[in-house]
């Protein structure tokens, strides 16, 4: 009996306090499209031939998609013809597990290609990341500086895409200066750089024609900033207290049932 | 722009039993190029500006600040809250208000207003009764959601209202980065299991900004 008891308030304090494991996320990859050529219409987007991304238009850029890590074929159709078979473009992108990757459709649509970022998805506690892309086809290499102090990326040209540089938290003003000069293209006031946040600035659009430049700034918090699971939003009702309370109350009974059975081993 | 969840579903189970061969790095089909006669005339254009080396307008882009919450209404479920910053919790989880009145704004993610997902967490209900988000799976698309910092509000509309077991939420859908303007809210739902000790399921209703 002493056993059956004992046994039974562990097996119920063990489910209580046995803390939920995550969803299996392993061998998976972080993928997201963005567009990012300036004149191509309204595109779909297939991965193995299965539709993920629909009508996206010029910087537009998607979520994350999750994907099995490997090689996987990716191809983008104008919208609306992923049924006639005849991609504009076909790539393949390798992508391994636990990684993240940013995938531009870039550069004019005549010469549409595809360029595939590896994406960081940690910073030093407290600190923020940042990097600059340049994807506009006809603007010229550029420096991207602090307004009035430090230049931060330099002589980056088309297709370039800075290394991280990792900075305190701050709010900035930022500008795009055509490389080794102070004529500013693009001027991004009031930049606000999160702590653990990691950006991603990309320049697109014409430097001279329309679409006009602008900037697709992708901002992900960094996984230690994430929540590792769902919130836990309720609690029990007083049936599911009074059921809390089992543990303790079988604890008790057994507690009582050794005492009492200790006091008859001595009296007898 | 819409991702069809079943077919990202799909995806997800095909693309494992699928072999793809290793091709080459890049092939253009020529047969459907996008026909666009303009574009040539366009680039040459581009290029004759370019080699003139006109000075370049300078363009400004001004990111949207959003607004701190202090208040969250759902009319159609007669639904007014305050709110509160919160943030992880040492175990990595999102740290919940104790007033299960009160509505928790995780400001590690987006404010209301920008780009991102912003996320508020609610208790279904407490020890004693129910909680400011009992009645949330009630709301239906196209329910407003209006969040105020009692100047400036922020509407969203609602768009989805989904179920995940309680250990199989879409972390990275809900906290991640998106290029939309999308509200998250989060609650408790199912049954309450006492082994577990909690909820069987989470409810998430999804909105985005008007």
């Amino acid at each position: 009996m002493k056993k059956l008891v004992v046994t039974v308030i562990f097996a119920l304090v063990c489910t209580m306090f046995g803390s939920a494991t995550l969803a299996d996320n392993h061998d998976q990859a972080k993928v997201r499209i963005v567009h990012a050529s300036p004149d191509a219409p309204a595109v779909d987007i297939t991965v193995n031939g299965n539709t993920v991304v629909e009508n996206a238009t010029f910087k537009i850029a998607t979520d994350y998609l999750m994907v099995p890590a490997g090689d996987h074929e990716v191809s983008i159709y104008a919208a609306g013809t992923v049924a006639d078979g005849e991609p504009v473009l076909t790539t393949t992108l390798s992508v391994e597990s636990d990684q993240a990757y940013t995938a531009l459709a870039i550069n004019n649509l005549e010469n549409l290609e595809v360029s595939v970022l590896s994406d960081d998805m940690m910073t030093t506690e407290g600190k923020a990341k940042i990097r600059v892309g340049h994807f506009s086809p006809d603007a010229p290499a550029v420096d991207v500086a602090v307004t009035g102090g430090d230049v931060l990326f330099e002589n980056a040209e088309f297709k370039d895409v800075t290394d991280y540089a990792e900075l305190d938290p701050a709010t900035l003003d930022l500008e795009v200066r055509v490389s080794g000069t102070e004529d500013v293209v693009l001027s991004l006031p009031s930049t606000k750089l999160k702590e653990n946040t990691i950006y991603s600035v990309l320049a697109v659009g014409l430097a001279s024609g329309e679409p006009p430049l602008d900037v697709i700034v992708l901002a992900d918090p960094s996984s230690t900033s994430m929540p590792s699971e769902m919130p836990e939003t309720g609690n029990a009702s007083i049936t599911g207290l009074a059921i809390y309370l089992l543990p303790l109350l079988l604890i008790g009974i057994g507690f009582s049932y050794f005492l009492v059975k200790r006091r008859n081993v001595s009296q007898s | 722009m819409y991702l069809n969840p079943k077919i990202a579903l799909l995806l997800f189970l095909l693309t494992g039993c699928q072999q793809i061969e290793p091709s080459s790095h890049e092939e253009k089909t020529d047969s459907n190029k996008f026909k666009l006669e303009s574009v040539k005339e366009d680039n040459t254009n581009q290029e004759k500006a370019v080699k003139e080396e006109q000075p370049l307008e300078t363009i400004t882009v001004t990111p949207e600040p959003g607004i701190e919450p202090s208040n969250l209404s759902i009319p159609a479920l007669e639904i007014e809250a305050s709110t509160i910053p919160v943030g992880l919790k040492d175990d990595g989880t999102v740290e919940i208000p104790s007033d299960i009145e009160i509505v928790g704004w995780f400001s590690n993610g987006s404010k209301p207003g920008q780009t991102g997902n912003t996320v508020l967490v609610g208790h279904v209900n407490g020890f004693l009764g129910p909680g400011v988000f009992s009645n949330l799976y009630k709301i239906s698309t196209n329910d407003e959601i209006v969040i105020t910092n009692g100047k400036e509000e922020v509407v969203y509309k609602v768009i989805k209202k989904q179920s995940y077991p309680y250990d199989q939420g879409p972390i990275e859908e809900i906290f991640g980065y998106t290029s939309k303007t999308r509200l998250q809210l989060i609650t408790c739902t199912g049954t309450f299991n006492p082994l577990k000790g909690t909820h069987e399921e989470r409810l998430v209703v999804t909105a985005i900004a008007n």
